[in-house]
């Protein structure tokens, strides 16, 4: 039998034209054709939009925020502390009232990573409602459903006084602001009245407010997200039997806070605009005539689309930074009139459920920032998927990113959209 | 068992290589002259392997002694403008199967079209937008191509007559794109063509016409659909390849997960040939042969897909030959053929200028060995005129082919 692969040097002479023989060159052309058809341009105008407020966001719950900025002014903070301190064996607030225990001192404080430009007095009140928890999901300012007036329903424990000079972050970006309560002082006395008297005022909740209002700049301090929240130690006497007793200390822990404010009020202005502060949950919607999409045909690829939105007015700083988000909408727009979950119509359902709830489309999400007073934000991703069919609606929710100060409002103007597409 | 892997894995590569500026007609350059044997002589039907065989010819299979394995692979050098393309490719392989001289039996494989062809624009164009000037070209490409399984079937009628048949099932796949170029980003319309088809070619051979005494050989061949070459196309929704691999994927945009299916496409009768071939061989003294033949193709395909690189076709072609050849003398120390020829083809073109097309072959075959095996080697020049875009080109094809003649399936007593 014959061996076909018994002369490899042909074989190897046969790669190595092929190997060597391989280039291409291309044929140049002057026009291939259709040239003016390549790249064409659009305006996509917009037909309708919608200012509306959903639920105030923050760029981070790690912080309980103080003073006033801007148009907002801070009310004042509350933090729950546990019931249950955190050492073994577990003994509770009310446990310290006992005849055996006689509490010598106590210390609430809280740490900041802050430093501060002016002085002011930070009051720390108990909560004296009945209500166990104040931080109820159906506490509404707007509408007072499960209101408690915090202010009116509490007692002042103590005051301290910060200054630039005695609020300095460490080498750790930390510093202490301390609540002393003394032996033998009114205000243990007042704590273990108010505070550990969990029976009677079963809230468990501080109040930390600006005492007189004189704090006109940011300053926060760590709240219970954060690994340095807010604490309470206790030093006390335990009274075992006429020969034993226990000189020790325990800490309590807080478990909930929040900071309550007013934010940058909406006014009329705002709904001739694209109105944007998370602080408020100022949200604008924005419908655009995109009919010219359906008509082209599946291969064209749009480039070079922005959502070009000018700054009308805002209350940013040079050092301010403000980015926009635009994303899609899950669902259509029902009503275009302002709409807010705080706020009920009368001809509104008492239902929740018919509350607006605008979900957004995680496939579209893009933020910029605000530049030379306009913002440009590419939007052929979405021009792109409502073509095909990844997005239903022709509508975009524009809001303020998370990182911005919840403080910060802008008023936009939005020009109609210029498209460029192209087929290959 | 490795160099075989590897012989196979660079024939199949070289596909993807063969370009000349035919390639942009149509589905592609139609294959021709596929054995190094007949490149010299630039005909199909009349002896070019043996003095009474042809490889592309089944009718005068019988006439072999052996079995025989053939490789033929090209080396095209197309010259067209100011540039040039050389490019290598497998041009054939077949195994042909002689039974008791009286019938025959082959299977090849050939490259049936070749779509290999890049052409773009040679400025750059300006458009503004929104007052930024925006440069941009294009660059379309195709490339691959069907290729053409055969199983073919020779039977010797008389000492004088002799038919053959093929059955020719054509598959494969070619690719095109179309890249939009903005700001060096390339923007790429992909595209697939699947073609299946099956072709039958009847083959008659005679030796009945004697002039002086001596027999001219006459052959003639027709080629006819059974089942006419379809189309499926595929078409892929254009996107931009924002990581330059020419390929969709999660980093393109639109990102292959958020485009749209491909549009599939079925074209039913794309291509439709028909030819004919009738040739005559006539042996001027010993072992020295005139030839002549001549070819009428035409393609009634529907041609609806418009996936044509140049918007045209060809519909028809004929084609002149006229060669000598001298054949060797199996087992003297004359072991070589020569062969010289003249050819004439002419390209009738839908919606574009016809093509016309003067060319020469030369080849050169070597016997060696007691089961007659032979290399081939063969060269063709080409000027073709009145191509869409480049105007004039240049082919200079180099071809060999080596076939192995040995025993298999041919019982030794019968030697």
């Amino acid at each position: 039998m014959f061996n076909y692969f018994k002369y490899p040097k042909i074989y190897i002479l046969i790669a190595f034209f092929m190997i060597s023989s391989c280039s291409e060159e291309t044929i140049l052309y002057n026009e291939i054709e259709n040239p003016e058809g390549t790249i064409k341009t659009a305006s996509l105008p917009q037909t309708q939009n919608k200012l509306y407020q959903s639920f105030p966001s923050f760029s981070s719950n790690s912080k309980l925020h103080f003073g006033n900025e801007k148009d907002s002014e801070n009310l004042f903070s509350l933090v729950q502390m546990t019931l249950f301190s955190g050492n073994i064996p577990p003994v509770s607030l009310v446990d310290l009232l006992a005849d055996s225990i006689q509490v010598d001192s106590a210390m609430v404080f809280f740490q900041t990573q802050d430093s501060l430009n002016t002085t002011f007095s930070l009051g720390l009140y108990s909560i004296t409602s009945d209500e166990d928890s104040v931080f109820s999901d159906s506490l509404n300012y707007y509408t007072l459903n499960d209101f408690i007036d915090f202010e009116a329903s509490s007692t002042l424990l103590q005051t301290v006084d910060l200054s630039p000079e005695n609020v300095v972050p460490d080498s750790t970006g930390l510093d202490s602001i301390k609540f002393m309560f003394d032996s033998g002082s009114d205000n243990l006395e007042n704590l273990k009245q108010y505070f550990f008297d969990a029976d009677t005022y079963p809230a468990r909740t501080l109040m930390l407010k600006d005492e007189d209002g004189s704090l006109d700049e940011l300053f926060t301090i760590q709240s219970n997200e954060s690994t340095n929240g807010p604490k309470m130690r206790v030093w006390f006497k335990a009274f075992v039997n006429e020969e034993t007793t226990i000189d020790t200390f325990i800490t309590f822990f807080s478990q909930s806070d929040m900071s309550v404010f007013i934010p940058p009020v909406i006014e009329d202005n705002d709904f001739n605009f694209i109105s944007l502060n998370s602080g408020s949950g100022l949200r604008s919607i924005v419908e655009f005539d995109l009919g010219i999409i359906d008509s082209l045909s599946r291969n064209e690829l749009f480039k070079n689309s922005n959502l070009v939105l000018n700054l009308e007015s805002s209350n940013l700083t040079e050092e301010d930074e403000f980015y926009v988000v635009v994303t899609a909408l899950q669902d259509s727009v029902e009503s275009w009139s302002f709409s807010s979950p705080f706020i009920h119509n009368e001809s509104d359902s008492e239902d929740e459920e018919d509350l607006e709830n605008f979900v957004t489309d995680s496939n579209f999400i893009i933020s910029r920032k605000i530049e030379d007073n306009q913002v440009r934000i590419p939007i052929q991703a979405f021009l792109q998927g409502y073509k095909n069919g990844l997005f239903q609606h022709n509508e975009l929710m524009l809001y303020s990113a998370p990182v911005n100060s919840p403080f910060d409002k802008v008023r936009l103007n939005l020009n109609d959209i210029e498209v460029m597409y192209v087929e290959p | 068992m490795l160099s075989r892997k590897l012989l196979i894995s660079l024939l199949f590569l070289s596909f993807t290589f063969s370009q000349n500026s035919m390639s942009g007609y149509g589905f592609g350059s139609y294959a021709d002259n596929s054995d190094a044997a007949s490149v010299g002589v630039s005909n199909e039907l009349l002896p070019s392997f043996k003095s009474d065989v042809s490889l592309s010819n089944p009718s005068t299979w019988h006439n072999l002694l052996f079995s025989y394995l053939n490789t033929s692979v090209d080396v095209q050098n197309a010259v067209f403008q100011s540039s040039n393309s050389t490019n290598f490719s497998l041009s054939s392989a077949k195994l042909v199967i002689p039974w008791k001289q009286k019938m025959s039996f082959g299977v090849a494989f050939e490259p049936y079209l070749s779509r290999e062809v890049t052409i773009n624009d040679t400025t750059l164009t300006s458009f503004t937008f929104n007052d930024e000037e925006i440069l941009y070209s294009r660059l379309n490409s195709s490339s691959g191509g069907p290729s053409k399984g055969q199983l073919s079937f020779g039977y010797k009628l008389n000492d004088l007559d002799s038919i053959g048949t093929s059955l020719n099932i054509i598959f494969g796949s070619s690719r095109n794109t179309r890249n939009l170029i903005i700001d060096n980003e390339n923007h790429l319309l992909q595209s697939r063509d699947y073609f299946s088809g099956t072709m039958i070619d009847l083959f008659y051979s005679t030796n009945r016409v004697n002039v002086k005494d001596k027999p001219i050989f006459l052959s003639i061949a027709y080629s006819l659909p059974i089942r006419g070459i379809n189309v499926e196309n595929d078409s892929y929704q254009a996107f931009l390849d924002l990581n330059d691999n020419n390929y969709h994927d999660v980093n393109d945009f639109p990102n292959v997960g958020q485009a749209l299916f491909p549009l599939t496409q079925n074209f039913k009768d794309e291509l439709k040939i028909n030819s004919f071939i009738i040739a005559a061989d006539y042996e001027l003294k010993t072992r020295r042969h005139l030839q002549v033949e001549l070819l009428n193709w035409n393609d009634t395909g529907k041609h609806n897909l418009d996936s044509s690189l140049y918007g045209g076709f060809i519909k028809n072609k004929n084609k002149l030959s006229v060669s000598f050849i001298k054949f060797a003398q199996p087992f003297t120390r004359d072991p070589f053929n020569f062969k010289a020829s003249l050819f004439f083809q002419n390209y009738g073109v839908k919606n574009l200028e016809n093509v016309n097309e003067v060319g020469l072959g030369l080849g050169v075959g070597y016997n060696f060995g007691i089961t007659g095996n032979q290399i081939d080697f063969g060269y063709k020049f080409a000027n073709r005129s009145g191509l869409h875009v480049v105007g004039d080109e240049t082919i200079h094809m180099f071809n060999i082919g080596i076939s192995i003649g040995d025993l298999w399936f041919v019982k030794r007593r019968e030697i």
